[in-house]
């Protein structure tokens, strides 16, 4: 059986961590000097592209930098199924509200995602 | 991330979308970063949810409350999703309840959650960004002061509170 393609992944990786870091308003320049050991820019950028893998003790860095854990980074193999998790029972159990209008909003929110966010 | 971050963020969005003048349309902000606006029954003293699930990041804001409220509750959750808070783990639904209009300065809401305090400045300053807002003012009333009948005219024109409006001056120190 061939090896599972790693592109994919790393380029995930690399897309979260550029969308954390311009939320944090920092340029690739300012994430690398504040990582330990520092990272050029060019290594930066090659890492938010994919094209550079990553060691464990830089995941654990790069994390606590744009203040987010592994997990959020990471496509785990629990996120890359396509299940679809059940928010009704946490619905009822945060909102004041009976069954039938947790029903009610849960179906609003299937139909919303169905129209395509229109 | 701070206060002065959460607003510059909103103002750099406003400015990237390409509104140009008051109202700020808050949905198609919510729209154009892919978020689901949904409006319902939540129950009472709930004001918004930010729901995130493998369908995608919805928001539900409180039918029953005010047009304006709603629209600062849609701006509020539309920060906690910019400014990609993080909630308690393995939870898909984030509750705000409807305390958080009042924006108390730092030093006053010791004890809040920062993600809300910057929720709340994300929030003011995409409904009412500084520069929209400044040349508003001056036309109005020029290099005077403001009066009440003005602030009333402000907050109709950018379609939000009186109170947030009041804030949003104050914090902007037009008022």
């Amino acid at each position: 059986m061939p090896p599972p393609k790693l592109e994919p992944f790393y380029e995930d990786l690399g897309r979260r961590i550029e969308d954390l870091r311009r939320s944090r308003g920092m340029t690739q320049e300012q994430l690398g000097k504040k990582l330990v050991p520092t990272l050029t820019r060019a290594s930066v950028s090659n890492i938010e592209t994919g094209k550079q893998r990553i060691l464990a003790h830089m995941l654990v860095e790069i994390a606590a930098v744009l203040e987010t854990t592994i997990d959020e980074l990471v496509t785990t193999k629990q996120r890359a199924a396509p299940a679809v998790p059940d928010i009704g029972a946490e619905l009822a159990a945060k909102l004041p509200i009976s069954a039938a209008e947790v029903r009610k909003l849960t179906s609003k929110l299937a139909a919303s995602g169905r129209r395509g966010g229109s | 991330m701070s206060i002065h971050l959460a607003r510059k963020t909103a103002e750099e969005l406003v400015a990237r979308l390409g509104f140009e003048k008051p109202p700020i349309d808050v949905d198609k902000v919510a729209r154009s970063l892919g978020l689901r606006v949904v409006r319902g029954n939540l129950g009472a003293g709930i004001s918004g949810l930010l729901v995130r699930n493998a369908d995608g990041a919805f928001v539900c804001v409180q039918e029953t409350d005010s047009r304006a409220r709603q629209r600062f509750t849609l701006g509020h959750e539309i920060g906690h999703h910019f400014l990609r808070h993080q909630f308690e783990a393995g939870a898909h639904v984030h509750v705000d309840r409807g305390n958080f209009i009042s924006q108390r300065g730092p030093r006053a809401s010791a004890g809040v959650d920062p993600k809300e305090i910057d929720a709340n400045q994300f929030a003011a300053a995409l409904l009412m960004p500084s520069r929209m807002l400044r040349k508003r003012a001056t036309e109005i009333v020029g290099d005077g002061p403001l009066h009440d009948g003005d602030v009333a005219a402000l907050a109709d024109e950018f379609d939000v509170s009186e109170q947030a409006m009041t804030i949003r001056l104050t914090a902007l120190g037009i008022l």
